[in-house]
């Protein structure tokens, strides 16, 4: 068993490796030697899984082996800032992430980049958001949460992992889109996402907003329910789960994403060839298969959109954090 | 309350000689990475991560439980050789342990230290299997303020391990705390004491602080000492070994760190550290001859070791159960579930409980491996002691320095050392003790966060403190201790009142 | 430690650096009073951002800070009364002597010269020249022992650093060491075989 799928391995990469030769790289030459990919965050973490699957996969569509480096410290800042002093040479890039390239310099005037300091190469997946509410709780949509929230100014509260994190800023934008005020859920801020899904079944929070894949086992196992996704259709895997569109908030668009950038100009050829050796192994199964398994969605934005993307994004967070005033000097 | 006939499956499916093999070669791989000063234990996963990718989830828990096994141990042969704590929760065990081995009892303190680690370890393991579903509550049972109150307990430590002044403890406990303050505000984000450093803003790390507080002042003390001496120093002798009467003589003492240890490691991600001076503070606090404990006795390092082992049996309940790791090893070790399609969660133990009892089998496979190899350690160690002084010191500087430069690879952990060294140097001089500074960095900031964090479930009223029996004993058991602490301390000082400051 | 004392006083009027002396905790308490003060009035409000929008005490980031630097000013004050007491009870007391201190000042300025070394030449380079000097100053001799401890200890951290475990070596400003001073990509052959191969060998690349 092992033997055939080894004989059939070799037989793809051999085919592969003879594409390669045939289709030669535009600007001849790059890559000429292994290619650093920076991690802003700690072994073992999310990011760093999302890191070290691409690199393993990649390597036979970007002709030379990618080493993954891990450079972690104040919510991915100290990784970035580092990768961004480099050379723009393609030789070191970085896994992107929401929190690190877009949340950390949206809240924070002191981060000393922004969106306009690195490239954008790929996105390569996304997690979408849920609302999460305890499996006994007495609400059952987005609307029930919103009028008790209505009555009773002041005294719900949401778990999130720290003032401009995803979670903090999904709450902040269902409240905001429900028109209520910004302090009329009280925020409390935990150490990592699944405290503060403890928080919540411990009932020291009312209702959490967390990516899907830290909600997955308690969905499942009915201690939370979940009252809306950020995605615009329902999940395929989650059929019961109404999106926030159905509720008539489809602002709250909010996800996690993670993929590749390099730092300011990197010429557009490395760009493009990472973007179409990134969109090549984005095909491959054993790719798929482990990303799928760490929770996440295969999702392929080009350079252009994904540059969008993130401007826009960071604007919105820009904007919010000035209104929440957790704008950092 | 154990499912025999699940246990039998999970060790059929451990008993292969695959995931033998891969348990085997984690604790070969965790011992030279945990005692050879410079590297530490996360290098040691971080290097064995993407091999685990690939392997079946048994076997590949089987590599990590090898290794998270033994960097808990391995970090305490170099605290006692060469007073450079390789991980974190090995700060306790040098407190007595480098002190035994100036004495030429090194020897006693490897194997005191081994077979304390061996047997928390086991108990603890025993413990998180048979009442699994009573440690996964507990993770629940403490909220914020439940929390908080046994941090204020185990903040009590610092007057027991503040040596002969309980006032020059505080102070140095006081440096501890505001030197942790140093980066992101926990509650609001906002950056505090960073100067502008964008390195800041990620805080100082333990480790920094620890080869600073003990490790640059060792090498200070020593070239001074070196410089003067006309003959060369060797650090000295293995010393005799221990005798298994002395082994059983602490009885109570690795029983007394089990139970505290194994209570901070259900409590989700506060890691090995706190149960380790935990485990030191009860030891002495039920000592004979608590005068007796930073001098060197072989009842601290037994405390301490077996505390911080105690940790590992039940700090993975609360991995599987809720996906909260306790540690970085902890946390690779649920990436590799998680890859291995075993999320973490509520349902992980009904749906797999083959898997989960097969993870507390490979443990105490790993515990059983570790004493194999440990032993084999323990005879190397008599040539590294036999190395001199003049070469030994040197190394361990530049050793220390990688070290430190890797864990987050960063230049201004470098410079953080050599500055706190120095501090550490002058605070040696004065008998300013370092353990309370150590304390105070690591539990100040859990302090902080829990109490605020109660305060805004609160809205601010104090009154949420004492609301459970849970916090309430706490505070009590805090109370009770302080006040006997200093009551014990003004008994044996207090017929001598000068000592208070002199010494 | 009174061991130390009787033995410094016997060799009249010098005690060893590592025994505190009633004089040096006047001067530790000074400082640390100085410090916890400092810290109240000079460093948080400068350097402890709190939103404006904030309301509470309690909760407000500045507020361990400053319980803290409260807690360190009173402790302080206690241990220099303490101390002062002591120091005019003590009379002629013995001294830690000078040399001492300035061996201890070397050494602490060989620690702060390694790390400018490392930021200027790379740690390579400045560990090599670091373990040769710290041998010297710790009396070897031996200039064999010295120079095969020099080359191999640098060599073998940086092989297992930038290759095995693939650490980001800090950026020299002059790279005189060329790419033994920093991680290069270069001769990761090994990994990168052991990375391709278990993909392989699990079935998960096909």
């Amino acid at each position: 068993m092992k033997i055939t799928r080894t004989l059939k391995y070799l037989g793809l990469s051999a085919a592969a490796a003879a594409a390669l030769s045939i289709s030669a790289p535009a600007n001849a030459g790059y890559p000429e030697k292994p290619i650093t990919m920076v991690v802003p965050s700690g072994a073992g973490g999310s990011t760093d899984t999302a890191a070290r699957i691409l690199a393993i996969n990649i390597q036979e569509h970007i002709g030379q082996p990618v080493v993954v480096v891990n450079k972690k410290g104040a919510s991915g800042s100290v990784g970035i800032s580092y990768s961004l002093k480099q050379a723009p040479d393609g030789y070191m890039l970085m896994t992107g992430m929401i929190g690190g390239h877009v949340l950390y310099p949206a809240t924070n005037l002191s981060a000393g980049y922004g969106p306009e300091d690195y490239s954008p190469i790929a996105m390569t997946q996304m997690n979408p958001n849920v609302l999460v509410v305890t499996g006994d709780a007495p609400y059952n949509s987005v609307k029930d949460l919103v009028d008790a929230i209505k009555a009773n100014p002041g005294k719900l509260k949401f778990s999130h992992v720290g003032a401009g994190s995803i979670h903090y800023f999904g709450a902040h934008l269902m409240m905001e889109e429900a028109g209520l005020d910004k302090t009329a859920a009280i925020g409390i801020p935990y150490k990592g996402g699944k405290n503060a899904m403890a928080a919540l079944l411990r009932g020291e929070a009312d209702f959490h907003q967390t990516n899907l894949v830290s909600a997955i086992e308690f969905i499942k196992s009915g201690k939370v329910k979940a009252l809306a996704v950020t995605t615009a259709e329902r999940l395929k895997e989650f059929p019961d789960i109404p999106t926030y569109t159905e509720a008539g908030y489809p602002n709250v668009d909010i996800f996690g994403w993670r993929g590749v950038i390099g730092p300011k100009d990197l010429p557009k050829e490395i760009v493009d060839q990472w973007a179409k050796a990134v969109k090549e192994t984005m095909e491959r199964k054993g790719w798929i298969k482990m990303v799928t398994a760490v929770g996440d969605m295969p999702r392929y934005m080009g350079p252009e959109e994904f540059s969008k993307h993130i401007a826009k994004e960071y604007a919105r967070y820009r904007k919010m954090a000035e209104k929440l005033d957790i704008l950092v000097k | 309350m154990i499912d025999w006939a699940v246990l039998g499956d999970s060790l059929s499916l451990i008993m292969t000689w695959q995931v033998l093999a891969a348990c085997f070669a984690g604790v070969v791989w965790g011992m030279f990475v945990g005692v050879t000063p410079g590297l530490t234990g996360i290098m040691a996963v971080v290097i064995a991560l993407p091999m685990t990718f690939f392997m079946e989830a048994e076997t590949s828990i089987a590599l990590l439980l090898g290794i998270y096994v033994t960097a808990i141990y391995g970090g305490s042969v170099t605290a006692i050789m060469i007073a450079t704590p390789g991980t974190p929760n090995a700060a306790a065990t040098l407190l007595d342990g480098y002190p035994l081995a100036q004495k030429g009892k090194t020897r006693q303190a490897l194997e005191m230290a081994l077979y304390a680690s061996l047997t928390a370890g086991i108990l603890s393991t025993v413990i998180a299997m048979t009442v699994f579903p009573v440690v996964a509550s507990i993770a629940l049972d403490f909220g914020a303020p439940e929390v908080f109150a046994v941090i204020v307990f185990s903040i009590t430590i610092i007057a027991g391990v503040s040596g002969d002044s309980i006032l020059k403890g505080l102070i140095a406990a006081c440096f501890g705390f505001l030197i942790a303050m140093i980066g992101q505000d926990p509650i609001h984000g906002s950056s505090r004491f960073t100067f502008g450093i964008p390195d800041f803003q990620a805080g100082m790390h333990i480790l920094t602080i620890l080869v600073g507080l003990f490790t640059i002042p060792e090498v200070i003390a020593r070239a001074v000492e070196a410089f003067k001496s006309k003959e060369k120093i060797t650090v000295g002798e293995m010393g005799p070994a221990l005798t298994f009467k002395q082994y059983l003589s602490y009885w109570p003492t690795y029983a007394r760190s089990t139970l505290g240890g194994s209570l901070l490691g259900a409590l989700p991600g506060l890691g090995g550290s706190p149960a380790a001076f935990l485990g030191y503070f009860l030891a002495k606090r039920f000592s004979k001859t608590p005068r007796e404990f930073g001098k060197g006795t072989l009842e601290g390092v037994a405390g301490a070791e077996a505390g911080n082992n105690a940790v590992c049996g039940p700090a993975l309940v609360p991995m599987m159960s809720l996906g909260i790791p306790g540690d970085t090893t902890t946390a690779v070790l649920m990436g590799a579930l998680v890859i291995h399609g075993l999320s973490p969660g509520p349902l992980l133990f009904d749906n797999e409980p083959v898997f989960v009892y097969g993870v507390f089998l490979l443990l105490f496979v790993s515990l059983i491996f570790l004493g194999i190899v440990g032993t084999g350690v323990i005879r190397v160690a008599k040539w590294v002691v036999r190395i001199p002084t003049s070469i030994m010191f040197p190394v361990v500087l530049i050793l220390a320095t990688y070290g430190t430069y890797a864990v987050r690879s960063t230049m201004v952990d470098v410079i953080a050392m050599v500055g706190v060294g120095i501090l550490g140097y002058l605070m040696r001089t004065q008998k300013i003790p370092a353990a309370p500074f150590a304390i105070a960095f690591i539990l100040g900031p859990l302090l902080e966060n829990e109490l605020r964090k109660s305060l805004i479930i609160s809205s601010g009223s104090l009154d949420i403190f004492f609301q459970s029996g849970i916090s309430i004993t706490f505070l009590i058991l805090a109370l009770v201790s302080a006040v006997l602490t200093v009551y014990l301390h003004w008994r044996l000082e207090g017929s001598d009142a000068a000592r208070m400051i002199r010494d | 430690m009174s061991r130390d004392v009787s033995s410094a006083n016997s060799t009249n009027s010098h005690v060893d650096i590592d025994t505190p002396t009633a004089r040096g905790d006047v001067v530790a308490a000074a400082l640390c009073l100085g410090c916890g003060l400092a810290g109240y009035f000079l460093v948080i409000p400068d350097a402890v951002y709190v939103p404006k929008s904030f309301i509470g005490t309690a909760n407000s980031p500045a507020f361990l800070p400053k319980v803290i630097c409260i807690m360190l000013s009173a402790l302080s004050a206690t241990y220099l009364v303490k101390s002062i007491a002591q120091f005019r009870g003590a009379g002629d007391e013995p001294r830690s002597r000078m040399v001492d201190w300035c061996l201890a000042g070397a050494m602490a300025a060989i620690c702060a010269g390694y790390v400018a070394g490392i930021l200027v030449f790379g740690l390579t380079f400045a560990s090599a020249v670091c373990v040769a000097g710290t041998l010297y100053f710790f009396g070897e001799r031996r200039l064999a022992v010295i120079a095969t401890i020099a080359v191999i200890l640098p060599s073998f951290l940086w092989y297992f650093f930038a290759k095995i475990a693939i650490i980001l070596l800090p950026t020299p400003v002059l790279n005189i060491l060329g790419p033994f001073s920093a991680l290069d990509g270069f001769g990761d052959a090994a990994r990168v075989l052991v990375a391709q191969s278990l993909p392989m060998a699990a079935g998960w690349a096909a």
